[in-house]
């Protein structure tokens, strides 16, 4: 894949831009550790015996073909899944070894802890700057300068500074969708949390707005431990340094990104990225 | 698939059949039917909606417009060789009568001018000085130079006969009225005839004057019934001598033998040189206005041994003369005609620094139209405030005194007037020219008393102390002038719209935010239809409950209920702190049902301490009686100022908390674990609580020493059909309405905006009032605006529970009386096309254009929410 070197080229804004490369040099340690998870939905199982370790300061992806639960398996790690009827859940899932399904886990602070993108971008119908500033907000935070200051960390990490800097005030939906979908990385970065989750964050951009959140991502990586579903095979070898791949509702395959695209264990696993089915 | 057999594919029209691709005949006509029923169809709602407007337009114009003016036929007089001290017309203009100072008096056919015979007053050759009447000219007075008056009747006698009682040998005057030389006798529908003529009786005179003086100026009442009749009259002599005279008969019931006493009073003299040019007194003989130059001479005889002169009004200017002066019916307006052509009415009204000595005062509440010559007749309608007014110069205009508007101006040139008398059903003029030729013109007035200054202004109505908006559409007496003013039904309906939503509007907005954003979609599915039902309530039941079981209810508690507004939001708020200390995995583990059990519980819990405790309550804050503290009869301002200000309070104190010690709380929350800081939170919440008490109680105090008091504004006396029931008894109506379609509102704003809000942290509470609530605003306030538009069309609850009364005020615990309520009150008893069944109409049309601005502005903002949820 060409896009190694672009992600070694220095980026020009002098923040330390670790590489993907670098940071599975780097890794340490677990950050997510995920031990014979099941999912049910009503009566259907969604998720069977899933058992990976996803690793501190790197970005991680999700592979597989519609519907091998890839997204759900997301979608627990915040437990914005909780708000669907009839789900039913079993093993264990922890963060930093805190056990995030139990009765003792405050669901609130869980989320604050982990930033979430999704696959369509979306923007809260306010301004730009009220969008980023949105997670301090419900934080209760009022003071105007500490406000300023995290919007514009969250815009210039999310390189979107230099496009919203002079608009911060106009209505958000006003800005295109790949910019839209950086605010709503700038949005899940603002309150700094340790692990940004990104539900196939480029499925709806073309090509030279997936090209910039790609590179984004490359940034970010390091700073937060990025898991990340997509689609894209091509992404996937692109961007993470490891690689999941599920295949209904199992976790087929899981290891180093590269070695997963060139050297699969399993057949599964060669015919989707191959190309032979998905 | 190998290539030796790769052909080119067969298509099907190579096959043989071709597949016939135009549309059939069948489908077509279908397409077509459906087209033209559809455009008909709407084409007829918009013509049926825009019928509707017409009909309700062209009932209620006829309000506005003035009179019609129909025949007119001018007629030289016979026999007449001097002025009429009096003319008049009967009720159905067919016969019409001048009395002459002699004695004389000639009757004509009022259409045509054909002479009649009539009896005669005697007065043995003397010439009467002076004339009185009451104001049906029923009972007639002279006064002679000798200083002695002579009563009698003048009675316009009209009865119905059966044709076959019509004597023969009439002569024809016109295709419906024929005479005898006495008596006119007109056809009516149904074979009867009605039989008009004029009879006359005359009593010996009596002696007045002790001088024999003679007198200038008279005026003549009757009252009392048969067995105990009431003449009064006052005599003005040449000597300037005012003189008050009762002459009350009694009979005897055993004898059957009648006694008459005769009183007279001498009332104070006048100025010197004073000259009375005409005197009037009221039935009851308790006022006596005498006219002397441009002033009003009032006498109060209430006393009537002791009169007193009350009040001297100069009521036009210097050098400008009362030409015309007269009552109109009520003997509550006199209307003062001038010399300058003014025409003005006054009131006799009670005020604070009254001119008079009596406290009251002669007040110009009208001041009409001039006319270009002095005004020499006036003549008053026997049936409302309408007046005809003649001036020098012939011309006579059509009144009315209330609205103050010219109904008809009959202008006549260079014409020598004499007299002029208005029918008494003010359909009809007979202008006389010095007792030569007379016209009588007839004409149609339906409405005299609405213009759009009366119906959505003040206007000034007798015995009211300034103009006033005031609807009153019926009383017992004949005197009475109905009261038309939409604005307190306008006000009516204002208030209970206002009252209702403020209850039902926030109960509907969370109930729709707790089942969209909290509640289960299993439970939703629920509770949705449930609340939809209940707007399936009929609102005649919901009246009838109000009413009947709801306001009495309400009453009885009316402390435990106010108690219970301000306990039970404040033990909800409570609890959710005290929920807060449960530790995290108690809490998980009760969130569901046990959760809305104990909630459930609370509020019994609160509602039966509020039951319990409002005695004491009311002991503490009202003095011991919530009804009799209203009133303002017990107690001080200082509690219910408490009451009112804790919200207040509360917020000031909060924010003040919040401001300058907001971040230290937040970093010393953050320092402890979960039930260290819901310990700490509870700890603020109580202080705020603590705080916002004491300043309430001190600010309460504060205004409360500045005389500051919420009673008379918005709380005042207490009815027991009241805006507070209406309130509730509406918002039941109202609430599942608003509630169903802010829940459709907040329900359609995308799952990716909620997705987004939770997974930055925020909780339900906060997603839904930060990102789903503004994002579905303008749904919401559609919502809001529909609610409000069946408020202000509500009509049976308004009618069963609001008490009907049409007042001005905000008081919550006064009736009210609505627009829609109105009509369905009134509309049974008005008479079609009649003034008040006309108004009636235009309060239909007036809340066909509320309801029709509000739905309007709904459905614009729900257009335009429409539009920008698209872009989401």
């Amino acid at each position: 894949m060409s896009a190694i070197p672009a992600q070694l080229a220095p980026l020009d804004d002098g923040i330390r831009q670790p590489t993907a490369y670098h940071v599975r040099k780097g890794a340490a340690g677990t950050a997510i550790q995920i031990r014979d998870f099941k999912l049910w939905y009503g009566h259907s199982q969604a998720l069977f015996n899933i058992n990976m370790d996803i690793e501190r300061g790197i970005v991680t992806a999700l592979i597989g073909p519609s519907g091998c639960g890839k997204s759900t398996l997301l979608r627990c790690f915040n437990r914005i899944n909780d708000v669907i009827d009839g789900l039913r859940i079993e093993g264990s899932i922890t963060l930093d070894g805190e056990e995030l399904f139990g009765s003792k886990v405050d669901v609130i602070s869980l989320r604050k802890r982990m930033g979430m993108v999704f696959q369509k971008p979306n923007p809260f119908p306010m301004s730009i700057y009220e969008n980023v500033a949105y997670p301090l907000r419900i934080d209760g935070v009022r003071d105007r300068r500490i406000l300023d200051e995290a919007v514009e960390r969250a815009l210039r990490s999310a390189a979107l500074w230099d496009e919203a800097k002079d608009r911060l005030q106009d209505n958000a939906l006003a800005l295109s969708g790949g910019q839209q979908q950086r605010l709503c990385i700038a949005r899940a970065i603002a309150s700094e949390p340790e692990v940004l989750l990104m539900d196939e964050p480029c499925s709806a951009l073309d090509p030279i707005a997936t090209q910039k959140i790609e590179d984004l991502i490359n940034k970010l990586s390091g700073d937060y431990t990025i898991v990340m579903v997509t689609h894209s095979m091509q992404q996937a070898a692109r961007v993470s340094v490891n690689t999941a791949f599920m295949y209904l509702g199992h976790l087929v395959e899981y290891g180093d990104t590269e070695a997963v695209f060139t050297t699969p264990k399993n057949t599964q696993t060669m015919d989707y990225v191959t190309g032979r089915f998905g | 698939m190998s290539t030796k057999t790769a052909a080119p594919p067969v298509l099907p029209a190579a096959m043989g059949k071709r597949r016939d691709r135009t549309t059939r005949k069948s489908v077509v006509v279908k397409d077509k039917i459906a087209d033209w029923t559809i455009t008909i169809g709407g084409m007829a709602v918009i013509l049926a909606v825009a019928g509707i407007m017409v009909f309700l337009l062209q009932v209620v114009v006829p309000l506005f417009t003035g009179g019609t003016v129909g025949a007119r036929s001018s007629y030289a007089l016979p026999h007449t060789s001097q002025r009429a001290v009096a003319t008049l017309v009967d009720e159905y203009k067919a016969i019409a009568t001048m009395v002459m100072a002699d004695g004389k008096i000639v009757t004509f056919h009022a259409p045509t001018g054909k002479g009649l015979q009539a009896p005669a007053f005697d007065f043995g050759g003397e010439s009467a000085t002076a004339f009185g009447s009451t104001l049906d000219h029923a009972d007639v007075a002279f006064g002679f130079a000798d200083g002695s008056v002579r009563f009698g009747e003048l009675k316009m006698v009209a009865r119905v006969i059966p044709e076959v009682d019509i004597p023969s040998g009439l002569t024809r005057i016109d295709d419906r009225d024929s005479t005898d030389g006495r008596s006119i006798y007109r056809r009516l529908p149904g074979n009867q005839a009605r039989v008009s003529s004029v009879e006359v009786t005359l009593e010996d005179p009596q002696n007045i004057s002790d001088q024999g003086s003679a007198i200038v100026a008279l005026d003549y009442r009757v009252s009392g019934g048969a067995n105990a009749g009431v003449k009064s009259f006052v005599t003005v002599d040449a000597g300037g001598v005012v003189r008050l005279t009762r002459a009350e008969s009694k009979r005897n019931m055993l004898t059957g033998k009648s006694r008459t006493v005769i009183e007279t009073s001498l009332l104070p003299s006048l100025p010197q040189g004073t000259q009375v040019e005409r005197v009037i007194l009221t039935e009851r003989a308790d006022q006596v206005f005498a006219v002397s130059g441009n002033t009003i001479f009032r006498y109060d005889t209430r006393n009537f041994e002791t009169p007193v002169l009350a009040e001297t009004a100069r009521v036009l200017p210097e050098g400008v003369k009362v030409t015309a002066f007269g009552f109109l019916i009520g003997e509550q307006s006199i209307v003062v005609g001038g010399s300058n052509g003014a025409v003005d009415v006054y009131f006799r009204l009670p005020r604070p620094n009254a001119l008079g000595s009596d406290g009251y005062e002669l007040v110009a509440a009208h001041r009409l139209e001039p006319q270009s010559g002095a005004v020499v007749g006036v003549s008053a309608s026997l049936r409302g405030k309408t007046f005809a007014t003649l001036d020098d110069r012939g011309n006579v205009w059509l009144r009315h005194s209330t609205s103050e508007q010219t109904l008809i101006r009959f202008d006549r040139k260079n014409e020598q007037p004499d007299t002029v008398a208005l029918a008494p059903r003010a359909n009809g003029i007979l202008a006389l020219e010095q007792g030569r030729a007379a016209t009588l013109l007839d004409f149609d007035v339906p409405h005299p008393e609405t213009t759009l200054a009366t119906v959505f202004g003040k206007a000034w109505y007798e015995g009211y102390d300034g103009p006033t908006y005031t609807w009153q559409s019926s009383s017992g007496t004949d005197s009475f002038e109905p009261k038309f003013s939409l604005i307190p039904l306008i006000f009516g309906t204002i208030k209970a719209t206002f009252y209702s939503l403020l209850f039902a509007v926030p109960i509907a907005l969370l109930g729709a935010i707790y089942t969209s954003e909290f509640l289960d979609g299993r439970v939703r599915a629920v509770v949705k239809p449930a609340m939809e039902m209940m707007a399936s309530l009929p609102s005649v039941v919901l009246g009838f409950i109000a009413a009947l079981i709801l306001a009495p209810i309400v009453e009885t508690w009316i402390g435990a209920l106010i108690l219970a507004f301000v306990l039970i939001p404040l033990a909800l708020v409570a609890g959710a702190y005290l929920w807060q200390l449960l530790p995290l995995d108690q809490a998980n583990r009760l969130a569901g049902v046990p959760k809305l059990g104990f909630q459930f519980a609370q509020v019994a819990v609160t509602m039966f301490l509020s039951y319990s405790i409002a005695p004491q309550f009311e002991t503490v804050f009202f003095g011991g009686d919530f009804k009799n503290w209203i009133n303002g009869q017990s107690g001080n301002s200082a509690p219910f100022l408490f009451l009112a200000l804790l919200p207040v309070s509360f917020g000031a104190v909060a924010w003040i908390i919040s401001r300058f010690y907001g971040e230290r709380i937040e970093a010393l929350m953050l320092s402890r674990d979960k039930t260290g800081a819901a310990m700490l939170d509870l700890g603020r919440w109580g202080v705020i609580l603590v705080g916002s008490l004491v300043l309430a109680f001190a600010l309460a105090q504060g205004l409360a020493a500045l005389g500051i008091d919420a009673r008379g504004g918005v709380i005042d006396t207490y009815v027991q059909r009241n805006t507070l029931v209406v309130g509730f008894a509406m918002g039941f109506a109202v609430i599942p309405l608003i509630y169903t379609l802010a829940d459709d509102a907040l329900t359609a704003v995308p799952e990716h905006l909620r997705a987004a809000s939770l997974a930055c942290g925020a909780t339900p509470w906060q997603t839904s009032i930060r990102i789903i609530l503004p994002t579905a605003i303008s749904g919401v306030f559609a919502a809001i605006m529909i609610g409000m538009g069946r408020a202000v069309g509500e009509t049976m609850i308004v009618v069963m529970a609001a008490g009907n009364t049409a007042l001005i005020d905000w008081n919550l615990f006064n009736g009210l009386r609505a627009l829609s309520a109105n009509i369905a009150v009134e509309l049974p008893e008005a008479v079609k096309d009649d003034t008040l069944y006309r108004v009636l109409f235009l309060a239909a049309l007036t809340l066909f254009a509320m309801t029709f601005v509000i739905n309007t502005v709904a459905e614009v903002i729900r257009q335009r929410f429409r539009k920008r949820s698209v872009q989401l």
